[in-house]
Parts: C-alpha cells; sequence; structure tokens
C-alpha cells in the first residue's frame, strides 16, 4: 500500500514536468529542421 | 497541537523518506512559475486592444516590474522570515506559501479583469513574491535533514523542481489563455484564476505529504562519520552567528558570481542565437526551452556529483569550466557550427542551475542542518542581487558596444569574457572558504 501511495505522489510530480520538457523539446525542433541560416 | 505545527509533522517510525522529494518538488514547481512569467509579457501589454496595444494598454516594461518586485520579495522574505520557516515547521509554511502564491496569482486575476497595474504589482509581485520566498527554503531545509548521506542530491532534487517550473508554467500558462481567448479578451486573467486552483492544489499535497525527521533519527545503516572531510561539520551555526561569518559572505559572493554570470547568457539567448547564427525568433525560442531544460538537468546532476566531489570541488569546476566554456562562445560562432554552440551554452545553463542547487548543501556542510533554511534565506538575497547586477551589466556593455558600430554577432563577445573574470573572482571567493570557527558552535540545540 505504502508502495502504492508512493509511485502516485511521484507520479504526481514528474507527469508535469515530463509534459513540460516534452513541450520545451517540440518548441526547440525547428531549431534542428533549418537547412540553412535564414 | 495544530496538525499545522512542526510537531505534528514528526514522522512515525517507519516513515520512508522518499515521500519527501516529491512534495517538495511539487511546491517548487508551482513556484518556478516565475522563471516563465515573461509567457504573459505580450497578452498582458494587449489586454485592451486584444489584437494588438491600444491606448491606455500597459507597456511590456509595465508589465515586466511586477517579475522584478515578486524577485525582490523572494530575497527579502526568505531572508527575514527564515527564522520563522525553522520555528513553524515545514507544512505551515507551505501552506502560507500556497495563500501568498496561490493568493497573488488570484489578485493578479483580478487586476488584469478590472486593468489596474498597482493591484498586478501588489498581488504577483508583493504577496506572490512573499509566497515565493517561503516555498523556496522550507522544502530545501526539510530535504537537507532527510537525506544527511546525500545532501547535494536532496537540495538538487527540490532546487530541480524550481527550474522545471518553468517548463511547465509557460506552455500550461500559453495553452490556458488559448482556450480562454475570446474577441473581447486575451484569456490572461481567466488562465492565472486556473492556474491559481491548479498550483494550489499541487501544493497543498506537497503540504500534506511532508514529514520532518524525528530528531534523533537516521538513515538506516548510516552513521555520521566524525571527521569526513575538513569542510564537513556535524556541529552547528545559528543564523543569527552563521551570517557575521567570513564564510557566509563567501559563499554570498560564490553565488551572486555564479548566477550573475548564467543570467549573461540567459537573459540574451535569444537575441544572441539570432544575432550570431541568424536563426528565424520561432527557433531562438526553441533555445530558449532547450536552455530551460539544461537549467533544470543541471541542478540534479551537478548537485547530485557534489556528494562525491566535495562542494568546493564542484564550485571548482563550475568556476573553472564555466570561465573556459564562456571564452569558447565567440570561438563556436566563429566555426559556424550551430550545435557546438548549443551545447557549450548548455553545459553553461546547467552550471548556473548546478550553483543554485548544491548552495544549500554547501550551507549545510559548514553550518550544520539546525537553521540551515534560515541562513539558506539570508545567502538567498545573493540572488537577488545577481537578478539586478547581471541583466544590468549585460544590456549596458551591448548597449555601448552597439553603439560603438561593432557588427551584431560581435557585440556579445565582450559581456562574454567579461562573465569569464567574474568567475574566476568566484573560484578565489570559493577557495577561500574555510571550516567554520568552532567558538561559533551552538552547543545546545533548542529545535
Amino acid at each position: 500500500m505504502n508502495a502504492v501511495k508512493l509511485a502516485i505522489v511521484w507520479i504526481l510530480v514528474i507527469v508535469p514536468l515530463t509534459w513540460g520538457v516534452v513541450k520545451s523539446v517540440q518548441k526547440s525542433l525547428p531549431l534542428f529542421q533549418m537547412e540553412k541560416p535564414v | 497541537m495544530s496538525i499545522l505545527s512542526r510537531e505534528a509533522t514528526v514522522a512515525k517510525p517507519g516513515f520512508n523518506r522518499w515521500f519527501v522529494p516529491p512534495a517538495a518538488i511539487a511546491v517548487h514547481m508551482c513556484i518556478g512559475q516565475i522563471y516563465g512569467f515573461s509567457v504573459f509579457k505580450v497578452p498582458l501589454s494587449q489586454a485592451l486592444g486584444v489584437t494588438g496595444p491600444v491606448e491606455g494598454d500597459w507597456s511590456q516594461a509595465d508589465v515586466g516590474v511586477a517579475y522584478i518586485i515578486a524577485l525582490a520579495m523572494l530575497g527579502f522574505s526568505a531572508a527575514f522570515l527564515g527564522k520563522w520557516v525553522e520555528h513553524s515547521g515545514p507544512r505551515l509554511t507551505m501552506i502560507a506559501a500556497a495563500i501568498c502564491f496561490c493568493g497573488g496569482l488570484g489578485i493578479s486575476s483580478i487586476a488584469v479583469s478590472s486593468h489596474q497595474l498597482w493591484l498586478l504589482y501588489v498581488g504577483y509581485g508583493l504577496v506572490g513574491g512573499v509566497g515565493l520566498g517561503l516555498g523556496y527554503i522550507a522544502p530545501v531545509s526539510t530535504l537537507v535533514k532527510w537525506f544527511p548521506d546525500r545532501p547535494g542530491m536532496a537540495t538538487g532534487m527540490a532546487i530541480m523542481g524550481f527550474g522545471g517550473g518553468a517548463l511547465v508554467g509557460a506552455p500550461l500558462a500559453q495553452e490556458l489563455m488559448k482556450h480562454f481567448a475570446t474577441d473581447s479578451s486575451v484569456g490572461a486573467s481567466k488562465a492565472m484564476l486556473v492556474m491559481a486552483a491548479l498550483y494550489g492544489l499541487w501544493m497543498l499535497i506537497g503540504a500534506i505529504i511532508v514529514r520532518v525527521p524525528a530528531k534523533d533519527w537516521k538513515p538506516e545503516g548510516w552513521e555520521p562519520k566524525e571527521h569526513i572531510k575538513p569542510l564537513i561539520t556535524n556541529a552547528n551555526v545559528s543564523v543569527d552567528t552563521a551570517w557575521k561569518t567570513p564564510q557566509f559572505w563567501l559563499l554570498w559572493l560564490v553565488l551572486c558570481l555564479n548566477v550573475t554570470a548564467g543570467i549573461g547568457i540567459l537573459g540574451q539567448a535569444s537575441p544572441m542565437i539570432q544575432d550570431m547564427f541568424k536563426v528565424t525568433p520561432g527557433a531562438a525560442a526553441g533555445f530558449v526551452g532547450l536552455l530551460s531544460i539544461a537549467n533544470m538537468a543541471g541542478r540534479f546532476i551537478w548537485s547530485s556529483t557534489s556528494d562525491f566531489t566535495g562542494r568546493k570541488g564542484v564550485y571548482c569546476i563550475y568556476f573553472i569550466l564555466g570561465a573556459v566554456l564562456y571564452c569558447a562562445v565567440p570561438w563556436t560562432q566563429g566555426t559556424g557550427n550551430l550545435v557546438l554552440f548549443i551545447v557549450v551554452t548548455a553545459v553553461i545553463i546547467s552550471m548556473y542551475g548546478g550553483g543554485f542547487a548544491t548552495i544549500p548543501a554547501y550551507l549545510r556542510d559548514l553550518f550544520g542542518t539546525y537553521q540551515v533554511g534560515a541562513i539558506h534565506g539570508r545567502l538567498i538575497t545573493a540572488w537577488s542581487a545577481a537578478a539586478i547586477i547581471g541583466p544590468t551589466l549585460v544590456d549596458r556593455i551591448s548597449e555601448a558596444k552597439k553603439n560603438a558600430g561593432l557588427p551584431p554577432e560581435e557585440t556579445y563577445n565582450f559581456t562574454l569574457y567579461l562573465m569569464a573574470g567574474l568567475l574566476l573572482v568566484g573560484l578565489v571567493a570559493n577557495l577561500l572558504v574555510r571550516p567554520v570557527d568552532p567558538k561559533h558552535h551552538v552547543l545546545k540545540l533548542d529545535a
């Protein structure tokens, strides 16, 4: 039971942080898709 | 005994200490939203005109003042309320932080809907800023007490949450504003209200979970060694004594210079990459996002590393490697290698984050755990000072160089070399740190 609770509280912080990282990576894609400097 | 009191949060035997890091991260992730405040600048500067600024709209500079007040209040409240935080315990402090920070967002929402700039300053700046200060130091000092065997990793986890706050806060605000935007509103007011509710919930969860260890608790199988390393003490120094020692002021300088140098890159990251590599503004925004990830990751990685290298050792790495990399940035521009430039700047920013995360563990090593939260609170004023010095230096120098007729890609070089110089001054301060004189040690602890 304790292990489940522990997993839940970690998920509560890891999910938003992961979402933030994914959003940031998505935003950075144009940086690597440039063929030539504009 | 109130459920909010320190006594009520003392962990029962068998409590798993790994419940505490997510509680700390939850609070830091919420208050770290301040790093993402800039996403409100454009919408709030056209709150009346909606599609563009009109007469009576606030300027972006006006809006930015709320951010500056909040950062200043973070320093003040952490410095002046640190002792109260130690006395009241983490739960009451986290609740107070949640009320102030989320209340500040709520007041800001009213300020935006009623278009009262002063109310935005009071809400986000003054009230929210107090929440930032309280929320910043309480989880850190609690984690240090739970992880005497790995203090660097412990503080790294909490402060990583603060770095991650921008990664969550900025896109969350953008998504919410997009959702609430109408023909007559930019959606910022409602977005702030929803964010206040969400952050309040997360901070409340953190406050419910958090516990402090019992007085004589120690990790299973771990014994404090009498003489591990000269700079690590098992003794304690009170906050009122600590801030009068040279060690405190040397660490103040160490943090201030490390942060000043980091801001030198972070504050001008977008225009710098546009000028140096001629990338589009959209790609430059992506670069800033990558630096935010490096900032967050560096907090955990470098601070955890300090458990093995020692705090003094890891700061030597920040300052020496940092100075070398700052000097290498103009060279990367010369090579035209964008990926190399990104890697170099990301490592620099990871050490900027690492500096924030390692400092509470350094304080714990030198002054013990007794009032480490309060001491950390006073040291945070170095951050506030750097937040003023860094951007002022960078802006003034860049402006002067542009006025002198230098090509845009070369206007940053002098600033970068100057930042490398500042890091070398920080290195000297770090090398001067010695163990605290035993005459300052507290003999009998009252908490």
